[in-house]
């Protein structure tokens, strides 16, 4: 995907009519003729002469825009790499080897906000980070479109379909060779598929620089998909690649933590955990006899039968119903989000001590995802978050 | 219903007993084929080999003795859809049988106290206590609920025996009544007497020397004079007592409601009427005195018989106050806990049995497991549990 990328994004010069990779048919048939040059095999360059008589009006506005957004780039990237080495001296750090990181750190450091959203609080990051892409120049002086496929307004998407039909054609045409040599070649392609899914919509968008419409992505990957699936298609292997990215491992998300033994040397472990304003913290103690004790009371401390169920729920699941001893407490406001939290702290310690199979089996069931539903904002002029006042007509 | 009493016949064992040396007695124990059960249905013959096991009480007994009160409602209820009243067999009692059956009845009375958590089974022991009581030849003094006469009083009127105090006419004759269907027949078979005059207007007056079931009957006729008859039938049997001519046994239940500082009883000038303005307070008051010997006195103390704000502990001292403490030490602290493994086992055997829990999941280790777990072991919170509705 980077290496597309690279290919993809040019610098300014390029409207000077350097060839580029998706120019499908050679320029010097599109070239205008000087009506100086008489030879018209040559291939004129000269595009100097003809810049001052045949430019027009908005290729000349377009050509002004992208030298104006060129030098604002550039004057970011300047500022912000002096900005960079300013923060470094103010911060007592080397200039040199000031990383995003330590910008990052910095930032938080002296501008601290209490802003909910990451996303609106100070930053300070590369230009090409904050401002979005601009596609280099579709079409010459004159006006005439390097790309063939420029005026489906996608050329880009397009041409890639076009790549795939064309790789296609190539792979079975490769087939058909095999079969004629009578080589039963083997090769399996879903096996370099396993732990990556297809990329996301915005993803391919940043790389192509073109929106796209959900059925055009949708398409796009159900091609992807069924190039995947030839038999030779892992002879495209890095082509497919580009298109797909690797899937985290649930084992490297959680980590399940070490068992500690106690006085007595019976294995125990302690887990803290959250639910809508409360919290709880509880050690599960193996080799124990069922009993539980939640804040210095029993079960009992719970009124409600939903209440005793939620926190029996794991318990159960695991079979370790009469097998550990749980003791918890907890506090906040509710007996929901108290319940909530103790149960999943409850999960999270029994991972300890049941097999891999079992932990995945709860974390399908919902055992181990933290519940994040807090209690929606009452809004001004309604009675309730969703409730709205009676409504009359008139 | 059919299946058990075929196989009670197999294994019914007639005994002839003495009522009041219970202990000398050698005991046989015939179990049926249910561990959960036994058919010793004589409380006095039950000893620690019953532990943990139902046994049955039958309609005549049940009606004689708690048609007044004595089981808890919802007991009640649930034993009429069982089909059949069955009590558990449990630590408590047995130690209460135990105790009483070597009381020295030559030395003052001996206060116990049932203690512990609401719904944790204090009333079903004592009314196993009620039960031994009759059966071992007691007269019983059984008061079933202390606060339904003082939250929900229906009728106070100021007394005609004593100046400052408070009747309760209605309660005073439920009482009355239900003394008399627990004790009727072993009071004609002592022919008790009193041994003062009573006189409660010109015209009516209780002669000394007269039956005290005239004492009673007078209180059943006339509900003006039934709280001052309570007074002095229950003088008279401390009295009685001492003089060797009975035994007694005071059962009350929510005894420390007695010293709570709420009624529902408002004076005119809005005031409250605190329990110990009633008469019928010093009455039990004075009888669960240890000023008198030949009888045993035992008291539970509950968190519900106060109101709400006085329930943080189940400990006596707490429950009875200063007052109260005061009132009952020393006294034989007994406490009531959640059930044991094995009770709680014999517990779900038994709603099984009867075709309470269904699901056959019930019948299972896990099954028993999570029902254990979810009540906490607790005997009201697994009535409710198991519950239908």
């Amino acid at each position: 995907m980077a290496a597309l990328r690279e290919v993809l994004i040019f610098n300014s010069k390029c409207f000077r009519g350097v060839r580029s990779y998706f120019c499908s048919s050679p320029a010097f048939q599109y070239s205008s003729l000087s009506p100086n040059n008489a030879s018209s095999n040559v291939q004129k360059l000269d595009f100097e002469e003809s810049d001052t008589k045949r430019i027009s009006k908005a290729m000349k506005s377009y050509m002004e825009r992208a030298k104006i957004h060129d030098n604002f780039i550039k004057e970011q990237l300047h500022q912000y790499n002096i900005g960079k080495r300013h923060l470094a001296n103010m911060m007592g750090k080397d200039p040199e080897f000031f990383t995003q990181h330590d910008v990052n750190e910095a930032i938080r450091y002296l501008f601290p906000s209490g802003l909910y959203d990451p996303r609106a609080r100070p930053m300070m990051k590369h230009p090409d980070e904050i401002y979005p892409k601009r596609k280099a120049a579709e079409f010459d002086m004159n006006g005439r479109p390097f790309h063939s496929l420029f005026y489906t307004s996608k050329p880009n998407y397009y041409n890639l379909l076009h790549d795939l039909a064309v790789k296609f054609k190539q792979l079975d045409n490769h087939e058909d060779k095999m079969i004629y040599r009578g080589i039963q070649d083997q090769q399996a392609s879903e096996l370099f598929l396993f732990g990556t899914d297809w990329v996301s919509k915005e993803s391919v968008e940043s790389v192509l620089l073109e929106s796209l419409t959900d059925s055009q992505y949708s398409n796009l990957i159900k091609t992807m998909e069924r190039f995947a699936q030839h038999r030779y298609a892992v002879r495209e292997k890095n082509f497919i690649m580009q298109f797909r990215h690797q899937l985290a491992a649930q084992t490297e998300i959680q980590k399940i933590p070490e068992l500690m033994r106690d006085e007595s040397n019976r294995p125990f472990t302690t887990f803290s955990a959250r639910r809508k304003r409360s919290n709880a913290t509880v050690k599960v103690i193996g080799e124990g006899t069922g009993l539980i004790s939640i804040n210095g009371e029993d079960i009992l401390y719970f009124k409600r039968k939903q209440d005793k169920e939620q926190i029996i729920f794991p318990l159960e699941f695991c079979n370790m119903l009469g097998k550990v001893d749980v003791v918890a407490t907890c506090e906040g406001v509710g007996m929901s989000g108290r319940v909530g939290s103790i149960r999943l702290a409850i999960a999270m310690c029994l991972r300890c001590f049941v097999d891999a199979e079992t932990i995945e089996r709860m974390r399908l069931a919902g055992l181990l995802s933290y519940d994040p539903r807090e209690r929606e904002r009452k809004k001004p002029g309604q009675p309730g978050a969703r409730e709205k006042f009676t409504w009359k007509k008139r | 219903m059919m299946r058990y009493s075929r196989t009670c016949n197999i294994f019914r064992v007639w005994r002839r007993f003495s009522s009041i040396s219970a202990e000398s007695v050698p005991v046989t124990e015939s179990i049926t084929n249910d561990i959960f059960r036994t058919n010793e249905s004589n409380p006095v013959n039950h000893r620690v080999e019953h532990n943990s096991r139902f046994y049955s009480i039958s309609e005549p007994v049940k009606k004689q003795f708690f048609a007044g009160g004595g089981l808890p409602k919802e007991y009640q209820s649930l034993s009429e859809t069982l089909n059949g009243l069955c009590i558990m067999v449990r630590k408590p009692a047995i130690e209460l049988i135990h105790y009483l059956n070597k009381t020295n009845f030559d030395a003052p009375v001996l206060r116990y106290v049932l203690y512990g958590k609401t719904g944790v089974g204090k009333s079903l022991s004592l009314a196993h206590i009620v039960h031994y009581g009759s059966s071992a030849g007691f007269v019983l003094v059984h008061v079933p609920w202390v606060p339904k006469w003082f939250q929900y009083v229906k009728v106070a009127t100021p007394s005609s025996v004593h100046a400052n105090k408070y009747d309760q006419p209605i309660e005073a004759v439920e009482w009355l009544k239900h003394f008399s269907t627990q004790n009727g027949h072993l009071l004609d078979k002592l022919e008790l007497k009193t041994s003062n005059t009573y006189t409660w207007s010109k015209r009516e007056v209780t002669a000394e020397g007269s039956p005290l079931s005239e004492l009673i009957d007078l209180g059943l006729n006339r509900a003006k004079y039934a709280t001052g008859c309570i007074v002095a039938l229950l003088d008279e049997l401390k009295k009685a007592a001492s003089s060797k001519q009975c035994r007694v046994l005071v059962v009350i239940d929510g005894f420390n409601s007695f010293f709570s500082r709420k009624s529902n009883v408002i004076r005119e000038d809005k005031s409250m009427v605190l329990p110990s303005d009633f008469l019928l307070t010093d009455a039990l008051l004075s009888l669960t005195r240890n000023d008198w010997n030949n009888g045993a006195v035992v008291v539970s103390v509950d968190p519900s018989a106060h109101p709400p704000e006085l329930r943080e502990s189940p400990l006596p001292r707490y429950l009875l106050g200063k007052t109260g403490f005061e009132h009952l030490d020393p006294f034989v602290p007994i406490e009531v806990q959640n059930y044991n493994d094995k009770e709680f086992r014999s517990q779900i055997d038994y709603y099984i049995e009867r075709n309470w829990l269904q699901q056959p999941k019930a019948r299972t280790d896990n099954g028993r497991a999570e029902l254990s777990f979810t009540s906490g072991k607790h005997p009201y919170s697994l009535m409710r549990l198991v519950a239908p509705y």
